[in-house]
C-alpha cells in the first residue's frame, strides 16, 4: 500500500483546470477503489499527456487493480521506459506478468524492486512463486529466507523454505553431476540416496566405486559398516570401521577442511558457507549435504509449529515418495481437514487416492473437482485413469480422449487411452495413441501393447517389428540388471 | 459313464458353509518372510479307491527352519463327514509345504501324491492299503529349491507320468531376506531372483531324473497348466510367474521345450506390465490366471491361429476380479448348465492390509463369452484363502468346493443350489487325454487353481438334455516310431 500511496499522490502542476480536474477524480476514484473508472480516465489524461510519467505509471496502477492486467503491462513497461528507476512500475509490472501466466517475465522487476524494498513480503511472496512456477525453486531461496526471517512460524513459508533448500541440494548435484562426474563425491552422495531407500546392494556398490576413486573419502566406511549390519555381518562392520579408524582426522585449522569440521559439529549454515567458497566437488559435496541438512532442520521447524495444511502436506509427500500411498492418503485427509476450501488439497487426495487405489473415494473427489473444471485435462486424465483401473472402459475413454484432445503433448494420457481403446475391441483406434505414447516407454511395455494392437488390428509384420522391439528392450533391462546383480554381491572390504 | 437326471427351470448358484478340522498353519512372524504368504495348495482325489473324494491339505512350518505343521489328509466318509487319517496314511510330512499334486505315477491303479515345498518337495506313492511311502528318495527328486507346485503329464508320450515341479525365487533360509525397517515388510518378489522350473522324468521303478528342458527359462512360478495349445498332440505347460511374464512351454516333442509365452500372448496382459499370477485353470481355451486387487484376473482366449487374445475385459472378469487378490481358482459348471463357471479363493497377500481378508467369489458363466458376478452366500465370509478345488464330494450331482484358509478352519462350501441342470460323469481318463462331451471337449489334467490338484471324474453339466448324445475320449497321441 506504501507504494500506492506515493503513487496517487502524483500531481499535475501546471496544467489545465480540466486536465486536473480529471485528475484529481481519477485519485478519487482509485483511493474509493474504483479502478476501472480511474483507468478510464487516466487512458484520458494520458493521451493528452504521454510523456507524463506519473500519469502512465498511474493509468498502469490503475489497469492492475482493476484487473486488467494484459491491457496494463505495456502502460507500466512504457512508464519504466520514462523513468527506469520507478519501484512501483517494477512491482505491478512483475505482479501483472504473474497474474497473466508469465512467471518467467515477472522475475526481473521483481528482482529489480526488492533491493529497494528488501522488507515488502508481498513482493517477496511474488518472487518465489514466480520462481517455483517456473521449475527454480533453488533460486527462490533467499527470499523463502526472508520471509521465514519476518514469518518464522508460518508453516507455508517453513514448508517452501524447506523445499527450496532441497532444491538448492538438487540443483548443486546437478552441477556436481556436470563437472566432476563419478568423482567420489558423486558416488558418495548417490550412495546415501540408495541407503535411505533402503537399497542397500545398490548403496554398498555407490559407496564401493566412490572409495576406489578415493580411499580416504569421510564417512564411506561408516556407510559400509551400517550396510554389513543390516546385512548381519556385524564382523565385516567392524572391519569397515577399523579402516575408517585408520584414516586421519580432518585438519580444522585448515581452510579445505572447514566444510567438513563445521558439518561435523552442526554448523550447517557455516557448513554451508564454507563450501561455496570451495570451487570443487568436495566443496559441492559439502553444498549438498549441509542444504540437506538445513532442508531437514527447517521441516523440524514445520513439525514444531504444529498442525497445518504444509506439515501435512510434508508429510504425505515424504510417504508418496517411499510408496506409502495410503498412508499418504491419511495425511492429505488432515490437510483437508483444516483447510477444506482449498482445492488443492482435494486434487492431492484424489490422485493419492488412486495411487493407493481406492477408486470409489478417489472417482467421487476427482467428479466434485471436475464440475469445477470440466475442461482441466489433469483432472480428465485422471478421471479416465480412476475408471480405467476400474475396468470401466466405456466411461474411461471419454475422459481420456477429451484429456488426450485438451493436451495432446500428455502421452500419458494417451498411453491409457490406448489401453483402454484395446480393452473395448478397438485396436486400430488405439494404435495412434499406442504410437505417440511409445516416448514414455522404459520397460518395453508400451512397444508391447503396440505390438498387441497392431495383431489385434490384424497388421501381422507390424505386430512382429514391434515385439521384436520389446524384446530388445528387455534383453537390454535384463543385461543390466545381471551385470549390475554381479557388480553389488555385498563382500567385505579387502 | 453316469448320466443323471434333473429339471432345470432356474438355477441360482448358491453353496452353505460347512467346515473342516483342518487350521493352515503359515508359521507368520514379525520378520515376515514372503514364504509365508504363499502355502495352501490341496489335492482331492480318492485314495482309498471307495468312489469318495478325499482331501489332503499341504501344510506350513516354523519359518525360517522350524517346527513342522502337519500336512493332513481326510477321509471323505460321505455325508460331507470326513475323518483325519493323516497318522495312518503317514502323510504328516517334513518343512514347508505349498502345494499338492495326485497322479497314479507308477500305474498300479492307485493315486500317488506329490508335495511341493520350501526345499521339501516329497513324492509318496500309494501302496493301496491306506497307507503312503515316502519314496522321495529313491524318486531322486529332492529339491533345494522353494518349490510350490507340481504338475503331472507325460511330456514325452512314453507312457510314463513325469513330473513337472513349479518353483519360486531363490531363498537363502540360513539368511532370509529382511525388508523394512524398523517395521518389517513382505519383500518385493524381486528381491527372490527367478528360479527355473524343474522337469523329472519317469524312467519307470519308481525312479525319476531331471531334465534340463526347462533350465533356460527361469522364473518365479507359483501355478502350472497343462494343455496341448497347439495342437499338435503333445503336451505344453503355462506355469504362472509372480511379477514376471507367464511362461508357456511348448512342447517341441524330442524332450525338449520352447518357451513361446510372449509369441502366443499369455505372457502379458495387452499392457504390457507383468503381474502377480497366482493361480490358473483352463476351460475351453480359455486360461484364467489369478492376481492381485487393480491386476484383474486375467483371461487369455485361445484363437484358431494358435495364438492367444487378453479376453479379461470382453469377459468381463477384469470389472469382475478388479477389488481382489486371488489364489485359488477353478472353472466348475456349479448349475450344471453346461457352462462352466468360476470360483476363485480370495485374499490379499499381505496381512497387514484392511482388505487382507476378503470373500470367496463366483463369476456365473453366462454362456455368451461372459461373466457375472453371484452372491451365492460366499460374501459375507472373509478369510485368508488359498488353495480351492471344486469336486462333488457328496455325490449329489452338484460341484462342492473346498477351500484352504491361513489361520482358520478349511472351508467346505456345500453346493445347494436348486434346480441345476442334469450332469455326466466321466471317469477320469489318462492324463492328457481329451473328453468330449456333446461337441464340449476338456484335456484331462489333475493341476489346477492355486499349487492344487484335482483328480476325479470329470463333471460336465448338461441343462436341460436329459443325456449326453455323444461322449469321446481322446487318448494322448503315441509317439511315432
Amino acid at each position: 500500500m506504501r507504494w500506492l500511496l506515493l503513487v496517487f499522490s502524483t500531481c499535475l502542476f501546471a496544467q489545465p483546470a480540466s486536465l486536473a480536474t480529471k485528475a484529481n477524480q481519477a485519485k478519487q476514484f482509485m483511493a474509493q477503489g474504483k479502478f476501472a473508472d480511474a483507468a478510464k480516465l487516466y487512458a484520458e489524461l494520458a493521451k493528452v499527456l504521454p510523456s507524463n510519467g506519473g500519469l502512465v505509471l498511474n493509468h498502469g496502477l490503475a489497469l492492475h487493480m482493476s484487473g486488467q492486467d494484459k491491457a496494463a503491462i505495456p502502460v507500466l513497461e512504457k512508464s519504466l521506459k520514462l523513468n527506469p528507476q520507478q519501484p512501483p512500475a517494477m512491482l505491478f509490472l512483475g505482479a501483472s506478468y504473474l497474474r497473466t501466466g508469465n512467471p518467467a517475465k515477472a522475475i526481473p522487476y521483481l528482482e529489480k524492486f526488492l533491493p529497494l524494498d528488501p522488507r515488502n513480503l508481498e513482493a517477496r511472496r511474488m518472487a518465489v512463486d514466480a520462481y517455483e512456477m517456473t521449475g527454480q525453486s533453488a533460486k527462490a531461496l533467499p527470499h523463502w529466507e526472508a520471509l521465514a526471517d519476518a514469518e518464522p512460524k508460518n508453516p507455508g513459508v517453513l514448508y517452501g523454505l524447506g523445499r527450496s533448500w532441497e532444491a538448492y541440494a538438487a540443483a548443486s548435484f546437478a552441477e556436481l553431476d556436470r563437472r566432476f562426474p563419478e568423482s567420489a563425491p558423486f558416488f558418495a552422495l548417490l550412495g546415501d540416496t540408495r541407503s535411505r531407500a533402503n537399497q542397500r546392494r545398490v548403496a554398498y556398490y555407490l559407496y564401493r566405486e566412490a572409495l576406489k576413486k578415493d580411499p580416504a573419502f569421510p564417512g564411506l566406511h561408516a556407510a559400509l559398516a551400517e550396510i554389513y549390519r543390516l546385512e548381519g555381518q556385524p564382523q565385516w562392520a567392524l572391519a569397515a570401521e577399523a579402516e575408517a579408524a585408520k584414516l586421519p582426522a580432518p585438519d580444522c585449522a585448515n581452510l579445505a577442511a572447514k566444510p567438513a569440521c563445521q558439518f561435523a559439529q552442526g554448523n550447517f549454515q557455516s557448513a554451508l558457507a564454507a563450501a561455496r567458497r570451495q570451487d570443487s566437488a568436495l566443496g559441492l559435496y559439502w553444498r549438498i549435504k549441509a542444504a540437506n541438512e538445513i532442508a531437514r532442520l527447517t521441516f523440524l521447524r514445520l513439525e514444531a509449529a504444529g498442525p497445518s495444511p504444509e506439515l501435512y502436506r510434508f508429510q504425505a509427500e515424504e510417504l508418496r515418495q517411499q510408496g506409502r500411498a495410503k498412508d499418504a492418503v491419511e495425511a492429505w485427509r488432515s490437510a483437508r481437514r483444516l483447510e477444506p476450501e482449498n482445492p488443492q488439497w482435494t486434487r492431492e487426495l484424489a490422485i493419492t487416492l488412486f495411487e493407493a487405489k481406492e477408486y470409489t473415494e478417489a472417482d467421487k473427489l476427482c467428479s466434485a473437482l471436475l464440475a469445477q473444471a470440466s475442461q482441466d485435462p489433469q483432472l480428465l486424465h485422471l478421471a479416465g485413469d480412476i475408471q480405467l483401473a476400474q475396468q470401466l472402459t466405456d466411461r474411461a475413454i471419454p475422459l481420456l480422449e477429451k484429456a488426450a484432445a485438451a493436451d495432446p503433448k500428455n502421452l500419458a494420457a494417451r498411453s491409457s487411452l490406448a489401453r483402454a481403446l484395446m480393452q473395448a475391441g478397438r485396436p486400430a483406434d488405439a494404435l495412434p495413441h499406442a504410437t505417440a505414447a511409445l516416448p514414455l516407454d522404459q520397460d518395453g511395455s508400451l512397444h508391447f501393447q503396440l505390438a498387441r494392437a497392431y495383431q489385434s488390428a490384424g497388421l501381422a509384420e507390424d505386430a512382429k517389428r514391434t515385439m521384436a522391439i520389446y524384446q530388445q528392450i528387455r534383453a537390454r533391462l535384463r543385461a543390466q540388471d545381471q551385470a549390475l546383480e554381479q557388480e553389488v554381491q555385498i563382500a567385505p572390504l579387502p | 459313464m453316469l448320466p443323471c437326471l434333473s429339471l432345470l427351470l432356474f438355477a441360482q448358484i448358491q453353496f452353505e458353509l460347512t467346515r473342516l478340522p483342518f487350521v493352515l498353519e503359515n508359521g507368520a512372524t514379525p520378520e515376515k518372510h514372503l514364504a509365508e504368504t504363499m502355502p495352501g495348495g490341496l489335492a482331492v482325489f480318492d485314495y482309498d479307491n471307495d468312489g469318495k473324494l478325499d482331501i489332503f491339505f499341504a501344510n506350513g512350518a516354523e519359518l525360517p527352519a522350524g517346527k513342522k505343521f502337519p500336512n493332513r489328509l481326510f477321509r471323505n466318509l460321505g455325508n460331507f463327514r470326513f475323518e483325519d487319517v493323516t497318522s495312518a496314511a503317514g502323510l504328516s510330512g517334513e518343512g514347508y509345504s505349498m502345494g499338492a499334486s495326485a497322479a497314479d505315477f507308477d500305474g498300479d491303479g492307485h493315486i500317488d501324491l506329490f508335495v511341493a515345498g520350501l526345499r521339501a518337495n516329497r513324492l509318496y506313492r500309494n501302496l493301496g492299503n491306506g497307507k503312503f511311502a515316502d519314496v522321495t528318495a529313491h524318486a531322486g527328486i529332492d529339491s533345494s529349491e522353494w518349490g510350490i507346485a507340481g504338475a503331472w503329464f507325460d511330456y514325452d508320450r512314453d507312457g510314463l507320468m513325469d513330473l513337472l515341479v513349479v518353483n519360486y525365487g531363490f531363498i537363502d533360509l540360513a539368511k532370509p531376506r529382511a525388508c523394512g525397517s524398523p517395521q518389517r515388510v513382505y519383500c518385493n518378489p524381486r528381491f527372490y531372483p527367478p528360479r527355473p522350473n524343474h522337469l523329472y522324468r519317469n524312467l519307470g521303478g519308481g525312479k525319476f531324473v531331471r531334465t534340463d528342458a526347462l533350465d533356460a527359462w527361469p522364473g518365479r512360478g507359483m501355478s502350472a497348466a497343462i494343455l496341448d495349445y497347439d495342437q499338435d498332440g503333445r503336451l505344453d505347460a503355462f506355469v504362472t510367474n509372480d511379477g514376471l511374464p507367464n511362461s508357456l512351454f511348448r512342447n517341441l516333442g524330442n524332450g525338449k521345450f520352447e518357451e513361446m509365452g510372449l509369441l502366443a500372448g499369455v505372457a502379458l496382459l495387452d499392457h504390457g506390465k507383468p503381474v502377480a499370477s497366482m493361480g490358473v485353470d483352463v476351460d475351453e481355451g480359455k486360461l484364467v490366471v489369478t492376481a492381485l486387487s487393480g491386476e484383474t484376473y486375467p483371461v487369455f482366449a485361445a484363437t484358431a491361429s494358435g495364438q492367444f487374445e487378453d479376453k479379461t475385459a470382453a469377459t468381463q472378469i477384469g470389472k469382475l476380479s478388479n477389488p481382489y487378490a486371488g489364489w485359488g481358482v477353478v472353472f466348475a459348471d456349479f448349475d450344471n448348465d453346461g457352462h462352466r463357471d468360476l470360483f476363485t479363493a480370495n485374499s490379499h497377500v499381505d496381512d497387514t492390509l484392511a482388505n487382507y481378508k476378503q470373500p470367496n467369489t463366483v463369476f456365473r458363466n453366462l454362456g455368451n463369452g461372459k461373466f457375472e458376478a453371484v452372491d451365492a452366500g460366499l460374501a459375507a465370509r472373509v478369510a485368508a484363502h488359498r488353495g480351492a478345488v471344486a469336486a462333488d464330494f457328496d455325490g449329489d450331482g452338484r460341484l462342492d468346493v473346498v477351500v484352504s484358509v491361513i489361520g482358520e478352519t478349511a472351508e467346505l462350501w456345500k453346493n445347494t443350489t436348486t434346480n441345476v441342470g442334469n450332469y455326466v460323469l466321466v471317469p477320469p481318463p489318462p492324463i492328457g487325454a481329451t473328453v468330449t462331451v456333446d461337441g464340449v471337449s476338456r484335456l484331462f489334467s489333475p493341476s489346477l487353481g492355486y499349487a492344487s490338484s484335482l483328480y476325479a471324474p470329470l463333471h460336465f453339466g448338461l441343462g436341460k438334455r436329459e443325456k449326453a448324445q455323444e461322449i469321446k475320449v481322446k487318448l494322448p497321441v503315441p509317439p511315432s516310431r
